[in-house]
């Protein structure tokens, strides 16, 4: 062998120990969606909040328990908090609340009570209406209840603030210290857990769902009839992965099953199979490792997708045999390669062309897609180059049968090409498709590029219910330059939500009121001061206590209410996440909804408002996915006219042209196909159609190559045809809505440019 | 199995069964689907130099909810009912209260209406609930749970045929008495009480 056999023969084993060794440790897979989606929205201070909530939002797993009664609820979720608990996986676990003194929200808002919230709007400030108001609030039915006292809050007004406190979800209460949520259905109880890091960390996702999963099985033997919701990005993240590696696992393997019965049947020997898994598992390996030393960490999309890209890193070797099966005794392995070579370099080189369009969207993720895919071609190619004449030194044995039968084949295809009725009929079959394509629909939504999970679905539209509140990921960003500012910005905001049906938004600003509306609500109290003492004394509160109204009025005026100070409390520790605090561009804060929320509806609403923007990432990459798949079509048109153009000045007008028809009849029926199973127009299948198009130049120049007299690339162009529809029609069959019609579009177009190329065979001999 | 286990385990059935207990006592409050009674409520508060009396009429309805009509020593209306709280001043102006609003509006609610018609395996959620004699002449003694305490300290009931006495001790220690009088339970529902239970 040639040293630079042997030197490629080792690049390639040491880049296998290394992909093998970051695959198996698991560390190489990046399931983090937000990371292979581009960055969209034009406010960098939007970008920071996103990718804050999802951290915020990430690192907990929510659990709802119902058993068959609520005793045996409440029993099972101490049960299996005290069995995540033990696993030792979770930073903390969460069933029974700490004790939490309920007086403490009361006690840190008393000191500010005339700045929270004004006196109630129907006060008259006289000396007479001040008296029926306390005696009307001493006169209610529950003044008994309030827990504040008549003393401490006179007017009533902050026991009303405080009542209206959004402090916990409605339907959330606090049973023997767990929290519950009663339906209909029975007694539902909470159990969060938080992790000890990132959900997409591989090694802490491991951890934490196997933990999980032990800890709902040890409850289960307890609680046969147990019930288990689950919400929480550990869930999605972790089943997204195991579907995409039982979908590569599927795909590869019946892939290589494929592409080995075709080897078997064509070339019946065991050392090109073996040759040909050579190619394909060098590229593969090779684009692996490559990719890892980019980017650390492969996508699950890359490696769904690049387990196709197999199919067609095995063209190269399969050209080099078929040659190898024509030759016969003649066999020289160096010659024949120098004999295709120039066959092989179009090839690589237009097929190239098509992954080189990937590279150019601004998605990392679909860079990734081609960068290991153009890796494992090349590296494919490398091995034809550089291994297989070594490794091929004697002939084969020749089979003259087979060459016979597909001699017959090509001449039957010749003949076909050359029947007027075949050609009108192929005329009338191009006319149809061409209706086809009006019913071609697109749609751009994100949610293609993820693997949906039904029963995660159900589970969090249950828990959406029953404790209203959802994750739609839609959020109302504010901006200022100073706290102040965006405390005002916040609350004009929430005058115009609540406009708007009923949905519940958490901001800050109901919990610490603007300095503008701090200072109104003391102006209007302090209104009240020549009459209170006066009043407070008919009513026949004693002069101490009107004298205590009085002075509680003086200090607040000088100590405001400010944001790090409710900050320090400890009920705010739910709603910390919503202020962003000081950023690139001044103060910013959250304003989240509870529920589900339309971000079209929130724009309208918003209009005009300064220092708020609506964000929708899902949105926004959707609209970013759609303005690219434009883009690509005009690729895609461009890409014919060069092609064509290319074609042109190699072979001339008339077969630069018949060479391209083959590809367009394969574009053709790709995109009525789709039209007609109902199948989308995403990003990914125009790009798909950027590939076919650099595949079905192939099949028609290697076909000319050949001619009539030598079927040998013939069976060439058959074999490597075959195998990138058999990969990229397994790719069809993949869950992943994206993938799907990626593979649909690929396997069509192949499809139809390979008949094709043998009808056009025969105009091309005439020229 | 040993006496003192024993013990634990009788006391604990027993307690268990003191709110089946309280609803048996006063099964007969549930079941009234109207009640128009005059009350007394005297609030005892360290922050008065005397207790403040007020007097007026209470409206119960077993589908609608509670009227709380003041008459003295000013007029005032509370109309609790399931979508909230409304509060119709001396102007005769209305001001609502939606338990969507206002979260503390719908448990206050459920409170004052489990205590007025004898629904006490409402209020387990919030006191231990002990009841004590026969259904003529019963007794129903609330003691808060601690994630009450801090509002109220107990509810001390009294009653027979219908509900005559309530005193609330609050956690400061201040007293609220309610005594009611002249139980008519066949009085229809007037049509300006029909009108204060609809909620617009």
């Amino acid at each position: 062998m040639r040293i630079r056999a042997w030197l490629w023969a080792i690049a390639m084993a040491a880049m296998a120990a290394f992909s093998t060794y970051h695959l198996v440790r698991g560390e190489a897979i990046q399931t983090d969606l937000l990371d292979m989606l581009p960055a969209t929205e034009r406010n960098p201070v939007a970008e920071q909040a996103i990718r804050a909530l999802a951290k915020n939002v990430g690192e907990r797993a929510v659990l709802l328990l119902k058993a068959e009664n609520p005793e045996q609820s409440k029993q099972a979720a101490l049960k299996l908090a005290e069995a995540m608990r033990q696993t030792q996986v979770f930073a903390d676990v969460t069933a029974t609340l700490p004790p939490m003194d309920p007086a403490q929200v009361a006690r840190f808002y008393e000191p500010f009570a005339p700045r929270v919230a004004p006196p109630p709007a129907h006060l008259e400030p006289s000396r007479e209406g001040l008296r029926q108001h306390l005696e009307g609030r001493l006169a209610s039915p529950h003044g008994s209840f309030s827990g504040l006292g008549a003393a401490a809050d006179p007017l009533g007004h902050l026991e009303d603030f405080l009542g209206r406190l959004p402090l916990m979800a409605s339907n959330l209460r606090v049973e023997d210290g767990l929290l519950v949520i009663p339906a209909e259905d029975g007694l539902h109880v909470m159990v969060t857990a938080g992790l000890k890091g990132s959900a997409f960390d591989p090694e802490i996702q491991q951890r934490s769902i196997d933990a999980a999963r032990q800890a709902e099985r040890q409850t289960l033997a307890l609680y046969p009839k147990l019930e288990i919701l689950r919400t929480g990005v550990l869930f999605y993240a972790a089943d997204a992965k195991e579907s995409a590696e039982r979908e590569t696992n599927l795909i590869s393997t019946a892939s290589m099953v494929c592409i080995f019965l075709i080897f078997l049947v064509v070339f019946r020997s065991l050392r090109h199979l073996a040759l040909g898994m050579l190619g394909v598992i060098g590229g593969f390996v090779v684009a692996t490792a490559v990719c890892l030393l980019i980017y650390g960490k492969l996508y699950l999309l890359t490696i769904v997708c690049g387990s196709s890209v197999m199919g067609v890193s095995v063209d190269y070797t399969v050209h080099y045999f078929a040659v190898h099966l024509g030759a016969g005794e003649d066999w020289e392995p160096f010659g024949a390669l120098k004999h295709i070579l120039p066959g092989l370099w179009t090839g690589l080189i237009t097929t190239l062309l098509g992954y080189a369009a990937l590279l150019a969207a601004p998605f990392p993720g679909l860079r990734q897609i081609a960068v290991f895919s153009i890796v494992g071609l090349v590296a494919s190619f490398l091995v034809v180059l550089f291994l297989l004449p070594d490794l091929l030194p004697k002939p084969m044995p020749p089979q003259p049968r087979f060459m016979k039968a597909q001699q017959w084949i090509l001449e039957r295809g010749l003949r076909l090409s050359q029947n007027r009725k075949a050609q009108i009929g192929l005329l009338v079959l191009a006319l149809a498709a061409g209706l086809a394509l009006l019913r071609l629909r697109s749609d751009d939504a994100v949610q293609s590029l993820i693997l949906p999970s039904r029963s995660l679905q159900a589970q969090e539209a249950k828990i959406h219910q029953l404790t209203g509140f959802s994750n739609s990921g839609v959020f109302l960003l504010v901006e200022g330059e100073s706290e102040g500012q965006v405390l005002t910005r916040e609350e004009a905001l929430r005058e115009r939500l609540g406009t708007l049906p009923d949905h519940g938004y958490q901001a800050i600003s109901a919990f610490v009121p603007s300095p503008e509306k701090q200072a109104a609500h003391l102006k209007a109290h302090q209104a009240l001061v020549p009459h209170l003492p006066g009043a407070m004394s008919d009513v026949g509160f004693r002069p101490e206590v009107a004298r205590q109204t009085l002075q509680r009025l003086q200090d607040s005026s000088a100590r405001p209410l400010t944001v790090p100070a409710f900050m320090d409390t400890p009920f705010s520790v739910p709603f910390r996440m919503l202020w962003l605090g000081a950023t690139s561009r001044g103060m910013a804060s959250i304003v989240y909804p509870t529920g589900a929320a339309d971000s079209r509806l929130l724009e309208k609403a918003t209009q005009g408002l300064p220092g708020v923007t609506v964000v929708d990432k899902t949105r926004s990459v959707s609209n970013l996915m759609g303005h690219y798949r434009v883009i690509a079509s005009w690729a895609l048109l461009g890409a014919i006219v060069l092609v064509w153009i290319a074609l042109v000045f190699v072979y001339r007008w008339r077969v630069g042209t018949l060479i391209l028809l083959p590809s367009l009849g394969g574009l053709l029926l790709a995109a009525a196909g789709m039209a007609l199973l109902g199948v989308p127009m995403t990003l990914f299948s125009t790009l798909a159609l950027i590939l076919v198009l650099g595949y079905g130049v192939d099949y028609p120049i290697f076909m000319r190559a050949g001619g009539r007299q030598d079927p040998t690339y013939f069976i060439g162009v058959q074999v490597a045809s075959l195998c990138t529809l058999v990969s990229f029609g397994l790719l069809a069959f993949s869950h992943t809505p994206a993938l799907q019609s990626f593979g649909l579009a690929v396997s069509l177009g192949v499809l139809a440019s390979t008949v094709l190329s043998i009808l056009a065979l025969a105009p091309m001999e005439e020229s | 199995m040993k006496p003192a286990a024993l013990l634990l385990a009788l006391s604990a059935s027993f307690l268990m069964a003191q709110s089946s207990v309280a609803e048996r006592l006063t099964a007969h409050l549930q079941t009234t689907p109207r009640l128009h009674v005059d009350f007394v409520q005297t609030r005892t508060l360290a922050a008065l130099s005397r207790p403040l009396k007020t007097t007026g009429k209470l409206v119960l309805a077993r589908e609608q909810g509670v009227i709380w009509q003041v008459k003295k020593p000013l007029n005032l209306t509370y109309v609790m009912g399931p979508k909230g709280m409304k509060e119709v001043g001396a102007d005769g102006k209305a001001r609502l209260k939606t338990a969507q609003d206002v979260p503390m509006v719908a448990q206050m609610g459920r409170i004052f209406q489990g205590l007025l018609q004898g629904r006490w395996s409402v209020l387990e959620e919030y006191f231990t609930v002990k009841g004590e004699g026969t259904p003529e002449q019963w007794r129903i003694l609330l003691a808060a749970k601690p994630q009450t305490a801090a509002f109220v300290k107990a509810v001390d009931v009294k009653g027979g045929r219908f509900i005559d006495r309530i005193v609330v001790t609050e956690a400061s220690g201040d007293t609220m008495e309610l005594r009611f009088e002249k139980p008519r339970p066949n009085e229809p529902l007037s049509d300006e009480e029909l009108r204060l239970f609809r909620f617009e």
